[in-house]
């Protein structure tokens, strides 16, 4: 049964082959315009560094395990600086994890600095454990003088680089 | 004669001086007391004879305890080493200082908030312990303050400071100009009390990275 479909297969196989061709070239065009990256100037982040915090007001529920503060937030964590309007800290509330900052949650507008480049949108996640800072919605990213514009920037704190995903618009300056 | 008359006549001065010298001064001395004990407080209560507790006062002062139920119905306790009354010239303004003031009010089986205090000051009619300084913490120790000017509201069983507080944890600070002991809304597990912060909130968290 199967040797008699051979030929068949031989038949086909060109247009097989032709197909998964234009697939393959066209998805890795497709990713190679999804994800950009961008080396970050790097900067050191001290173990254990605590993230200092200061707002207007805050709201601590130790049963469900986070912290609410509102009013002009700025966070300070080593090297980098957030700012933003509404921040949700998220605990660790396991018997292993003994109720330590996991992640910090920004809405409603949101600026993250290094100390060399900057980003900015209207929602942030940053996880504290694994080091990523991820901006989403409306999302502006400036370099030296070069400004970028996408959806989504994940900023790799460990490996100090950037990847923009989706669209990007750039002003980029020459001067650069 | 004329030497008997003489005699006769200052003798009769002399009687005179003594009918009206001495009842006069005693006259004045008793008025120079009673002006003088007027400004005496105890004198004061001592006329009026206002009781020191409002009868319909559910709260219970005895041997220098304070208990009894908040509205909630979450009790509390409180001890002192001296309590001291302090008669005012209202009714609305009677208080009891307290020294050296330990007690708690157990929220829950789980959360039951311990608190110290130094110095306090009990308003009968309001059911509210103010003190200028003060320590307090939860039963597992996970959450410990110190605030000044924190009021504790035995009708309510609320938790408030308008002065700095400090609220710090195994691994956080968190420090502020206001805060507040709230209950929570819903019902969970261990139904601990919310901490909520107000002007010029500062907080330090350490993690694990």
């Amino acid at each position: 049964m199967f040797l008699a479909q051979v030929p068949r297969f031989r038949k086909y196989s060109k247009i097989f082959f032709l197909t998964f061709l234009v697939v393959f070239f066209l998805t890795n065009d497709v990713s190679a315009e999804e994800e950009t990256l961008f080396k970050l100037t790097p900067v050191t982040l001290a173990k254990g560094a605590p993230v200092q915090i200061s707002s207007d007001s805050a709201l601590y529920d130790e049963n469900q395990g986070f912290a609410i503060f509102k009013g002009d937030v700025r966070v300070g964590h080593g090297p980098y600086k957030i700012r933003g309007k509404h921040l949700k800290v998220v605990f660790d509330v396991t018997e292993k994890g003994k109720k330590e900052p996991l992640e910090l949650v920004f809405i409603d507008g949101v600026v993250f600095s290094n100390g060399f480049e900057m980003g900015k949108s209207q929602k942030a996640n940053y996880n504290i454990a694994n080091g990523f800072i991820i901006l989403r919605e409306d999302v502006m990213f400036k370099q030296k003088e070069s400004v970028f514009f996408g959806q989504t920037a994940e900023f790799d704190l460990n490996s100090n680089n950037m990847s923009f995903k989706g669209r990007i618009n750039a002003s980029i300056s020459t001067n650069d | 004669m004329d030497d008997i008359k003489i005699i006769q006549n200052s003798a009769m001065l002399n009687l005179s001086i003594f009918k009206i010298f001495f009842p006069a001064t005693s006259v004045l001395i008793f008025f120079l007391i009673f002006f003088s004990i007027r400004g005496v407080p105890e004198a004061e209560y001592l006329n009026n004879s206002i009781p020191i507790v409002n009868e319909f006062n559910s709260v219970v002062i005895k041997n220098g305890e304070i208990f009894g139920l908040t509205q909630e119905k979450d009790s509390f306790y409180f001890t002192s080493s001296n309590i001291l009354y302090a008669n005012l010239p209202t009714i609305s303004e009677y208080n009891l200082v307290l020294e050296k003031l330990v007690g708690q009010i157990e929220y829950s089986q789980e959360d039951i908030l311990f608190a110290k205090s130094p110095k306090a000051k009990y308003f009968v009619n309001e059911k509210k312990i103010q003190s200028i300084k003060n320590t307090f913490y939860n039963r597992d120790e996970s959450v410990f303050g110190k605030s000044i000017n924190l009021e504790i509201n035995l009708k309510t069983g609320s938790v408030e400071s308008n002065g700095p507080s400090l609220i710090s944890g195994s691994n956080f600070f968190i420090t502020s100009k206001y805060l507040n002991v709230i209950d929570p809304e819903y019902e969970t597990y261990d139904n601990k009390m919310v901490l909520q912060f107000n002007n010029g909130v500062h907080a330090s968290f350490t993690p694990k990275r």
